[in-house]
């Protein structure tokens, strides 16, 4: 499979760094790709998922997977599964003690990739403290740590304002709070109503972001305070946290189940 | 609910518009065709918005002259609508509220997902209740947020609409309850600007609920009528709040698992016809909602003892065994009542049921002289022996005037009352209660007006009589 996608002249992206008035068009030279990897989540309703491509991240983690994040992860039909309309569903959960479950997963070990194109068309949990996310992560993790492996935040989401996607790089000495973030938000529509396709298309020296193939932001070498470490393989994660230290805890008014439905996740590298 | 309609009120206003048009610099030109109101959101923005002359209606017991249009204050504009909300002892109403309804034909508001206003206050307060949906016909598709936080400066309030194809010709556009219970009693005044139905995009879809989004089970009896309440939708905002918009019975499409057992209808009345289970449950736009009521119906309801003493004696309210002394209302309608009141028509007779009582009353149409008597007599029936019912028997003096304090709930001006309970159930039995007329009234009793019942939730009562 071949597809071509188009990537921005540099005086646009000035001008909307700048915040401008946004381009209702974006004028894209070309950039081409072949799909390489992809989970179109086809099956039958409640199966799980396909574990030649995805494994699960399980329990609480350290320190609620480093960000105190209050849920457990599982990987339970009520948490993870098939919908059997070509969906994959991952539930956050509330139980009737106030403790919450819900599912992450990764590609670590299975897939992984340096340079390209990575998309998810995703729809969103919303409520406060919900925190979906589509992202990326060093394979050297491991061996070298984090934030020194780099990290790729595609699309996350504070579930409290559901019309703003982020899209974020960590990498060391811009990691956690000081990491480099930029936002695009809706102004009559919301991310939870809907699907939205969300992408970023990386190469040497650039890490490009797309909400609905709308370029809004391109991190450089020259926006990092410190080493770029974007330049090894990286693998694929998805997953929706409660509470934690990104967006708060949820309230009594955040819906339970949340579900973050995702319709399919492409990756592809240069042709 | 009684309309009042204040005509000085009207006047001035107009005589406002007239002023604020003449200060704009516009003019409608000979050809001019009149604009058709049908679809249009606006409600005030620089002044009223086709509503027609006779818009304004204050709630009954509310202080009737609280609204001008305020020419000097306004959100990006020098206009507004001002209530000045009353000291809560003011003589003629101790809080401010009223509708704003289309004269004539209504509005199709399909288009729009919210009513959205600009709101400031004289000091920070919480407005008691805003919405739209209330008419004086029926109030069919009611909508309102309570507590709304407001400050001294602008701050625009979203209301979202739980299902805008209900609303295809509406004229109940905005309402509002504001009293003093965060000012101990202090009036202030309150302006609001830019009152519109808006095309947000930005409301996203609610968590709604039936029942308050739990599971509840009433046992019940053949015949009994059960009002579904608890009807809220939650919405997450983009701005990071969360508002919670109460709503009629309107907005939800509701089931009965065993329509032979139980059945409700569009208004969310479950009517009870046989002995069984029923659960009922919703949706709204096809979305379900949270909650459920299980009707677990025991068959036909046992009669209330029947009375013995001498129609000569008594004084009857309510009893299939007396002669009425006098009408009464027994759904006053008292703002913030959640109570439903019902007369179950059982084989053995006629029964009063309360359900989700917090407060209602027994409004007697004319007083009764009960200076010669000393007794009120009571029939009760509980499914919760823990249950207590409050019971006050209210004189309301000379005037013949219902004068309550709207924060304490105690008679003032020439009014007196005897509080006492019914307590000390066994469940599933009728109890007898005769409460002697004494207290504040026993020596004001000639002029009875009411009974108001406090609490209970749940219970049925029968035989309501005063006699020597």
């Amino acid at each position: 499979m071949n597809k071509t996608f188009k990537t921005i002249l540099f005086a646009t992206l000035v001008a909307i760094m700048a915040g401008c008035d946004i381009e209702p068009k974006q004028t894209l030279p070309d950039r081409s790709y072949e799909l390489v990897w992809s989970d179109e989540f086809d099956g039958d309703s409640g199966t799980a998922l396909n574990a030649a491509k995805w494994a699960y991240d399980l329990g609480t983690g350290q320190n609620g997977w480093g960000n105190n994040e209050l849920q457990t992860y599982t990987n339970k039909p009520e948490n993870i599964s098939l919908d059997g309309k070509g969906h994959l569903k991952i539930t956050a959960l509330k139980d009737g003690s106030g403790q919450y479950t819900s599912a992450r997963i990764n590609t670590d070990g299975i897939y992984s990739q340096q340079y390209g194109r990575f998309e998810a068309r995703i729809k969103t949990p919303t409520g406060t403290g919900m925190w979906p996310a589509f992202w990326m992560l060093g394979s050297n993790r491991k061996t070298v740590g984090w934030p020194q492996c780099g990290e790729i935040d595609i699309m996350e989401q504070r579930g409290k304002f559901s019309n703003i996607t982020l899209s974020t790089v960590h990498g060391p000495g811009y990691a956690g709070g000081l990491a480099l973030s930029k936002s695009y938000g809706l102004q009559n529509d919301r991310f939870d109503n809907d699907f939205n396709l969300y992408a970023a298309e990386w190469g040497e020296n650039y890490v490009d972001f797309f909400v609905n193939d709308y370029l809004f932001a391109r991190i450089t070498p020259q926006d990092t305070p410190n080493e770029w470490v974007f330049d090894q393989p990286f693998y694929l994660l998805l997953n929706v946290a409660v509470g934690g230290n990104f967006g708060g805890p949820p309230n009594n008014n955040t819906p339970f189940p949340g579900t973050m439905t995702i319709d399919y996740v492409r990756a592809y590298k240069d042709k | 609910m009684k309309i009042i309609i204040i005509h000085t009120i009207k006047i001035s206003l107009l005589a406002a518009i007239l002023i604020a048009q003449t200060g704009c610099e516009r003019k409608l030109s000979d050809d001019a065709v009149l604009p058709s109101f049908g679809t249009t959101g606006e409600i005030f923005t620089d002044n009223f918005i086709g509503l027609g002359s006779n818009f304004y209606f204050p709630f009954a017991d509310a202080k009737p002259d609280v609204f001008s249009v305020d020419m000097n204050e306004g959100y990006k504009s020098s206009s507004s609508i001002r209530i000045d909300v009353p000291n809560a002892t003011d003589p003629t109403g101790g809080y401010a509220g009223a509708i704003f309804r289309v004269e004539g034909a209504g509005r199709n508001l399909t288009g729009y997902d919210a009513l959205t206003f600009y709101v400031k206050a004289s000091t920070g307060i919480k407005l008691g209740e805003v919405g739209f949906g209330i008419d004086y016909l029926g109030d069919k598709t009611r909508v309102s947020t309570q507590n709304v936080n407001v400050g001294t400066n602008w701050t625009k309030v979203i209301v979202p609409i739980p299902d805008p194809s209900k609303l295809v010709n509406e004229r109940g556009v905005f309402w509002f309850a504001a009293g003093t219970q965060g000012t101990a009693g202090s009036g202030y005044a309150l302006w609001f600007d830019e009152i519109k139905f808006e095309k947000l995009g930005t409301v996203g879809k609610p968590t709604s609920t039936i029942v308050n989004g739990v599971t509840t089970t009433v046992k019940t009896f053949i015949g009994s009528s059960i009002n579904l309440t608890g009807l809220n939708h939650v919405y997450n905002l983009v701005n990071g709040t969360d508002i919670v918009v109460n709503s009629t019975a309107v907005y939800y499409e509701f089931k009965s698992s065993n329509p032979a057992v139980a059945a409700v209808n569009d208004s969310g009345v479950v009517k009870v016809f046989a002995s069984g289970t029923a659960e009922i449950t919703a949706t709204v736009k096809g979305v379900p909602a949270k909650g459920k009521l299980i009707i677990e119906s025991k068959g036909d309801f046992p009669g209330a003892p029947g009375p013995t003493r001498p129609q000569s004696d008594v004084k009857s309210i309510f009893s299939d065994a007396y002669t009425n002394e006098t009408e009464s209302n027994f759904t006053p309608g008292f703002g913030g009542s959640t109570t439903l009141t019902d007369i179950l028509v059982t084989s053995k007779g006629k029964v009063l049921q309360y359900t989700n009582n917090n407060y209602t009353g027994i409004m007697f149409a004319n007083p009764v002289d009960a200076s010669s008597l000393g007794f009120l007599h009571i029939d009760a029936y509980v499914e919760n022996a823990a249950t207590s019912i409050g019971i006050q028997i209210r004189d309301i003096g000379g005037n013949k005037l219902i004068e309550t304090d709207v924060n304490t709930g105690n008679p003032i001006g020439d009014d007196k009352d005897n509080r006492s309970s019914l307590s000390g159930f066994q469940a599933g039995v009728w109890k007898s209660f005769d409460i002697p007329l004494n207290g504040g009234i026993l020596n004001q009793k000639s002029n009875l007006g009411a009974i108001i019942i406090t609490g209970g939730t749940l219970f049925y009562i029968d035989n309501i009589y005063f006699y020597k």
